[in-house]
């Protein structure tokens, strides 16, 4: 178990170091981002903030793994259970941060590439839910979906489409407070599929929003401590996932009541076609204990 | 509250950081040396507690979610009930600038967490809790 746990620990360390190599790189060649247009100031900030959003997670794995190697036999065992949870969870998060940052770094080098075949967005909706129906219920938070239907199928790439709802859902899981509600819904209008992530949480001043899909842009207000647990890049790979599409994104908010993001993509009506399967308004709902 | 040799009583130390992962850790390593180990994961609760708990020491992460651990810092060492108490920072952020700043303005140490074992963190707090050595006549 030890062994396994010392491979997992020693590649995780080498692709942090990877992606930031490869984050320093893209930052570095493209001349076309935001990025390069900011001050150099502002690129060390950048760094000083990734590296401490990466040590964050490797310094509770580090510490953990010597507290089991070092005094295990002195731990009961829920203790050395804890400690291996702690493992555990910190190795999603740096995983997950690391994706973040490679898939930052093959945007901005061009070599962000979608895979598209026809899919139904309903199904990816259905499985994302799923997905965070633990982290809400640790919250108390009710996760509704709403599907008006019937969505056609359409060519995407399924992965990254479930990427940026995932990257939507995480976002209103951090912001939004115990026993609040989070609704995901999806329609046909006009020519595009409308996807919108609508929490109860607490909101983005007005003067942010128009910065919120911006690579590493972080709210710094009361109610949004969390925010520094995150990389500040989720919704920027929102964006540009949809922006792949020829798609776009959109935000309402209102400071302490809320906020909708929503993705519009267009149907290409020679790749679509209609899902047969009828569900006129299709609702999964399920409601937390308190 | 004495600290005799290795042996610790009754000494309460407040770790300030808003990783549950880390608190549960530092606690954990603390209080298998005998330590009474407090938690708090905001600057504004920190300087609460340090008043009504009076902990023999602070464990104080220098990023925390509503201000920074130099602003506790400043509270605390300004305050005169509370200025004696040794305040060690721990930070992932290595800015000489702050460093300073922290030392100057009565911290203890500084304390990369990237950088150490959790043992070291262990022994720090054994350090700074010592007193001071009576001065030899010769």
């Amino acid at each position: 178990m030890e062994a396994t746990l010392l491979i997992s620990i020693a590649s995780t360390f080498f692709f942090a170091i990877v992606a930031i190599a490869l984050s320093m790189k893209s930052d570095k060649n493209n001349s076309g981002d935001k990025l390069d247009s900011q001050p150099a100031k502002n690129k060390d900030e950048y760094l000083h903030m990734m590296v401490h959003e990466l040590r964050a997670p490797l310094t509770s794995i580090k510490d953990s793994s010597e507290l089991l190697l070092s005094i295990r036999s002195s731990l009961k065992e829920e203790e050395q259970e804890q400690f291996m949870k702690i493992i555990n969870r910190q190795s999603k998060v740096l995983l997950e941060q690391i994706a973040s940052i490679l898939d930052s770094a093959r945007i901005e080098s061009g070599t962000f590439v979608l895979f598209k075949k026809k899919e139904s967005i309903q199904d990816i909706i259905y499985e994302k839910i799923k997905l965070f129906e633990a982290p809400a219920e640790k919250k108390n938070i009710t996760v509704s979906s709403h599907i008006e239907g019937p969505i056609p199928t359409v060519s995407i790439d399924g992965l990254r489409i479930g990427q940026a709802i995932n990257n939507l859902l995480s976002n209103s899981i951090k912001f939004t407070p115990a026993g609040g509600q989070i609704s995901v819904t999806a329609k046909v209008s006009g020519g595009n599929i409308e996807v919108a992530v609508k929490d109860s949480g607490v909101g983005i001043p007005k003067e942010n929003q128009k910065s919120i899909f911006t690579k590493f842009y972080q709210v710094k207000t009361a109610g949004r401590q969390e925010e520094k647990d995150g990389s500040g890049l989720g919704l920027y790979i929102v964006k540009k996932i949809i922006d792949a599409h020829h798609g776009k994104v959109f935000i309402e908010s209102e400071e302490g009541k809320g906020t909708s993001m929503c993705f519009v993509i267009p149907m290409e009506s020679e790749e679509t076609k209609v899902d047969t399967r009828t569900i006129p308004i299709k609702t999964a709902q399920f409601t937390l204990p308190n | 509250m004495n600290i005799i040799g290795t042996l610790i009583i009754d000494m309460k130390i407040l770790i300030v950081d808003d990783d549950e992962s880390l608190t549960a850790i530092i606690s954990t390593a603390l209080e298998k040396e005998g330590f009474t180990a407090l938690t708090c994961a905001t600057g504004r609760d920190a300087t609460n507690r340090i008043k009504e708990d009076m902990p023999d020491l602070v464990l104080l992460d220098q990023v925390l979610p509503d201000v920074s651990g130099n602003i506790v810092l400043k509270q605390v060492k300004m305050d005169s009930a509370t200025k004696d108490i040794p305040i060690l920072m721990l930070s992932n952020f290595s800015q000489g600038e702050i460093v300073n700043q922290a030392i100057q303005d009565g911290a203890a140490d500084y304390i990369y967490k990237y950088q150490v074992e959790i043992s070291d963190i262990v022994n720090k707090v054994k350090d700074a809790l010592k007193p001071p050595a009576e001065p030899t006549n010769l």
